[in-house]
């Protein structure tokens, strides 16, 4: 990552974040083209650093997606403020505040023996997150027993939580039941309210 | 011993999914001798005893439903208090592990059946026919 302590503070006013403009140079870029977006436009979040002399990160991709504002703030200061993110421009998910990129969980899968027919359903449960993950049983694995389809979710589980780190629910559906859009499952719902 | 065979299919449980598969079924003209769900909270397992169970197992697949064939044994169960308690005692002196039953009557001698899945088969038949217990063939369950 860029450096520590931080690269940005909010102020009493919580009116975004004030980036330190002496130690890096914040810009919105176009995530596709990754051209540069005028001030105020909704794009990704890069960082250039002015002071760093050995490791120098040029227009760092942060992949967070929010808006800059260079208006001066109540609290007086004047650096430029970012708003809180307001999405990613890659498909990683934080979950729980672990990053999770959906592909790792598809290699468990594949490693399993399952086909990548798979869906991850988050939401917000009691103010914690959750996270489901449906996948479709493949036909050799059917025994018929109740047990035995417990016994290969949990086994499922364990070893996405040994990938990622975070526990999530393992639930077997039925060959072919997970939506398609253009022949491609929909991988990701993300139900939370942020 | 006589054994049966019985189909298992996968369904998602929820409203519809038992409605669905027996609709096939029908209209394929399958008649079903016995049927049995085990369910938990996201899906439940239909074991079905057909009246063919080729015919059964390839419309099923044909249809895409997860299925999985096994032998299983129908013991005949005396109609009197205490009569698969008997039975039971004696299987569970030679230590048959049994998984599930259900009960099935049979429309050929008008008897009641426990139909038994045993996680060791031979253990279950060496039980059944060295305690003398009478089983179901195909023909008094009605199976082609």
């Amino acid at each position: 990552e860029l450096s520590g302590p931080g690269v940005a503070f909010e102020c009493s006013d919580q009116k975004g974040m004030h980036i330190n403009e002496d130690h890096f140079i914040a810009e919105i870029v176009d995530p596709d083209t990754l051209e540069p977006l005028p001030i105020g436009s909704k794009g990704e979040l890069v960082f250039t650093s002015i002071t760093k002399e050995a490791f120098p990160l040029l227009r760092y991709r942060t992949k967070d997606i929010c808006v800059l504002n260079e208006e001066p703030c109540p609290c007086g200061r004047t650096h430029i403020r970012m708003s809180k993110p307001m999405g990613r421009s890659d498909d990683m998910l934080i979950i729980k505040g672990v990053n999770v990129f959906p592909s790792q969980i598809e290699s468990v899968l594949i490693e399993q023996g399952y086909q990548p027919n798979y869906q991850i359903i988050v939401d917000r449960v009691n103010n914690s997150d959750t996270c489901e993950v449906k996948v479709e049983m493949p036909q050799d694995q059917f025994t018929g027993e109740l047990t035995g389809l417990n016994r290969m979710e949990r086994k499922l589980s364990d070893a996405i939580k040994t990938m990622l780190g975070i526990k999530v629910k393992v639930k077997l559906v039925a060959p072919r039941s997970i939506a398609r859009s253009e022949g491609k499952a929909v991988r990701v719902i993300d139900n939370r309210k942020i | 011993m006589n054994t049966i065979s019985q189909i298992s299919a996968f369904l998602e449980n929820r409203p519809g999914m038992l409605r669905e598969i027996l609709g096939i079924l029908s209209e394929e003209g399958v008649n079903l001798r016995a049927l049995n769900v085990a369910e938990n909270e996201d899906y439940g397992i239909l074991r079905i005893i057909p009246d063919n169970t080729e015919k059964t197992m390839k419309i099923l697949k044909a249809n895409e439903y997860l299925v999985s064939e096994i032998q299983v044994c129908a013991i005949e169960v005396p109609d009197k208090p205490g009569g698969l308690e008997s039975l039971l005692e004696k299987l569970a002196d030679d230590n048959v592990d049994i998984q599930y039953m259900y009960s099935v009557f049979a429309f050929g001698d008008g008897k009641a059946y426990m139909v038994i899945s045993a996680k060791d088969v031979v253990a279950l038949s060496k039980s059944v026919e060295k305690n003398n217990i009478s089983t179901a063939d195909k023909d008094t369950l009605g199976i082609n």
